[in-house]
């Protein structure tokens, strides 16, 4: 039986009413309540009728085939409607992923920022990707007025080191994850896979790391191990040194040199934005896989699951990143796509922006809950791209002739409203421009990270690296300090954070050669001083703490390191 | 802790200074409150009176803790090491017009135990 067979007219308003929510005051429950008993007489019949018909008539002269969105509350302003009203939504929507779909000059860049001027207070690590352009670093004064430091690493400026073992993560398991990831950046053969695996895992053996040690074996030194060990397979081992030669020589050992580079972790508490623009399309995968890689499976490793979110990353123009050509050519599929399905879980949100749905990989939209889509170019794209948040033929058709710069149709991830709505983004102010040089100033923060270089003798693909023995090292550098200097480390490492009088004491030594050895053992990168205000008047107390190369030198035997003292 | 070797050590102290004032003490706490998640650096309770604290050591985050502080309505005492970056710390929380944000106190190390007497005093008159 049809629905105009079994509906009365009043009931049919009804409907309509409770779609457009005309009945969501008081009174308007009440008529819906009169409705459902039953209690129906001419003067309720007439203020239904009359509440209905001023909406559709309104709806009607409106010219939009859109609802009016019902989002009035949350943390966030999406954007403003029709009326200029806000669009709220809760920050914790967009832990689920969102995709934004636009052509180049929509505004996608502003709407980003607009988002993320409002994020940043509310999470604990922000990272922006910038793959083509250098947009986002715009965005630091902004967030500097807000208390917010936002670091810019450039393209050339990363210290990172893709085998080093994320945060409680077991190694051998990090070995595998790290070898997938490097087999699908470099688009190797799967049998490369466990030729990596095993080699990664070799060298954690070599360096110690099975035992707890935290000095870490690099590309560099994988790649040694690949091409030594001829008794591989020669295809996976021929790929692999053909493929990872180039990404070593483009990076250098100025990227990638480090026994122990930044750690992901802490990142991942900062607000950071990554410019890989310049790098090659394997150099930016290698980056970003570990980035997000090894931030995911430490999350996994501690734990954590189905929490709210702490870490906000937006990737700007990631047409090439997420192509479904680039997907189904190589070997093993994409690793980026692998990961955005697993960010959500973890508590980090990922924010991608297209230019086209064209090409785009299936699996974006798939695990993007939230969806904007802007200006585009063709109404092929609009199809595609509201195809992914349920566009009708009607509201395609009308976005294909009035989507303009910085108007968007959004359709939120979560709670109990989630139809396409308009929704208008403020034009963005001319922002102050931040130099290159700006750009690296703002990585002094990142200077407190413990980073350990190696040192390499002029790597090529060609001549073997030698890399300094560590017992020789450490040996060399503890001859190189004298005995008062030893003392009064050694008081550093055992007695941290006091304050630097404390040491006299504890070293037995002078005050003068306290204060002679201070300057020393900071140049040396043996201690690191921090000021502390006791009062509201007075001297800042010095307070000292010993840094890892202090801590190396006593790390040795019990006996070697009192026959040395 | 998940912080630097400094930030952990004036934690440590701070966590002290609480538990001398009879504070029971949790470092690293996950206080879940509507739509917000807060980990503070310490939280504290005794009684039916709550306390979160926040040990920074650069401006970054001061007025980040504050607002989910604000949003959690817990007060929050933000301890840093110098009075530089306790003047800039206040400043921020001055001139942000977010509602809520008043409720935190940057502090100096020194000044916890003073700040936990007042509370103390302030909650029992």
């Amino acid at each position: 039986m049809k629905d105009k067979d079994i509906l009365s007219d009043v009931d049919r308003k009804i409907i309509a009413g409770q779609g457009f929510g005309v009945f969501n005051d008081p009174f308007g429950r009440k008529l819906v309540q009169l409705h459902k008993l039953g209690i129906l007489d001419s003067w309720t019949i007439g203020q239904i009728n009359k509440r209905v018909d001023k909406k559709l008539r309104k709806e009607v002269f409106r010219g939009i085939p859109f609802k009016p969105p019902q989002l009035h509350s949350g943390e966030i302003i999406l954007g403003a409607d029709e009326k200029r009203q806000p669009i709220k939504s809760f920050v914790q929507y967009m832990n689920a992923g969102s995709l934004l779909v636009a052509n180049t000059g929509s505004g996608k860049t502003t709407l980003v920022s607009f988002y993320a001027a409002q994020v940043a207070g509310l999470v604990k690590g922000m990272w922006f990707v910038d793959l083509r352009k250098k947009e986002f670093r715009m965005l630091r004064s902004g967030f500097g007025q807000r208390g917010i430091d936002l670091n810019i690493i450039r393209s050339r400026k990363f210290k990172i080191n893709p085998l080093q073992v994320s945060l409680q993560v077991d190694p051998y398991e990090y070995a595998s994850t790290i070898a997938d990831v490097l087999v699908k950046v470099l688009n190797l053969p799967p049998r490369a896979s466990v030729l990596l695996s095993s080699s990664i895992i070799e060298l954690y053996k070599k360096f110690n790391i099975f035992d707890g040690g935290k000095k870490y074996p690099t590309l560099f030194h994988l790649f040694e191990a690949v091409r030594l060990n001829r008794a591989a397979n020669s295809q996976a081992r021929q790929a692999v040194l053909d493929n990872l030669e180039a990404l070593l020589l483009a990076f250098g050992t100025e990227m990638l040199g480090y026994y122990r580079g930044w750690e992901v972790h802490e990142l991942a508490k900062r607000h950071i934005v990554f410019e890989l623009t310049g790098q090659s399309e394997a150099g930016k995968d290698l980056v970003l896989n570990y980035l997000v890689a090894a931030e995911l499976i430490s999350r996994i490793s501690r734990g954590i699951s189905n929490r709210g979110m702490d870490l906000w990353m937006a990737i700007d123009e990631g047409q090439r990143l997420f192509s479904q050509r680039k997907e189904s050519n190589t070997h093993s599929g994409n690793s980026i796509t692998d990961l955005a399905g697993l960010v959500r879980g973890t508590g980090a949100g990922l924010f991608v922006s297209v230019l086209t749905p064209d090409d785009l990989s299936n699996r974006i939209p798939a695990i993007t809950s939230t969806k904007i889509m802007g200006r585009c170019g063709s109404i092929a794209e609009y199809q595609a791209a509201g195809q992914y948040m349920g566009l009708n033929k009607e509201q395609v058709i009308w976005c294909a002739h009035h989507m303009v710069p910085g108007l968007f149709v959004g359709q939120v991830g979560e709670g109990p409203w989630r139809y396409p709505f308009l929704l208008k983004i403020p034009q963005m102010k001319q922002l102050p421009v931040v130099t290159d040089q700006q750009a690296d100033e703002s990585l002094k923060p990142l200077e407190s990270l413990t980073v350990e270089p190696v040192e390499f003798s002029n790597w090529s693909a060609v001549d073997c690296i030698t890399v300094q023995n560590e017992i020789e090292a450490k040996s060399q550098a503890a001859n190189q300090l004298t005995d008062s200097e030893l003392r009064l480390l050694q008081a550093v490492v055992d007695n941290p954070m006091q304050p630097s009088s404390s040491y006299v004491k504890l070293a037995k030594i002078s005050p003068n050669t306290l204060s002679k050895l201070r300057p020393v053992l900071i140049d040396r990168g043996f201690i690191r001083e921090h000021l502390m205000d006791s009062g509201n008047r007075g001297r800042s107390r010095r307070v000292w703490e010993p840094l890892g190369a202090a801590k190396e030198i006593f790390s040795s035997q019990p006996s070697e390191r009192s026959s040395s003292v | 802790m998940r912080g630097e070797a400094f930030h952990n050590s004036i934690v440590d102290q701070a966590g002290r200074i609480f538990t001398s004032h009879r504070w029971e003490v949790y470092m690293e706490y996950r206080y879940p409150c509507s739509a917000v998640t807060t980990y503070l650096d310490i939280f504290a309770v005794r009684g039916c009176w709550k306390i979160g604290c926040e040990v920074e050591t650069t401006p970054r985050h001061i007025l980040d803790n504050a607002v989910k502080a604000a949003i959690a309505g817990i007060p929050l005492l933000v301890i840093v090491p110098s009075r530089k970056l306790q003047r800039l710390g206040r400043r921020t929380i001055e001139s942000s017009d977010i509602a809520g944000v008043s409720m935190t106190k940057v502090l100096l190390l020194s000044q916890l135990e003073h700040e936990l007497a007042n509370f103390e005093r302030e909650r029992i008159s």
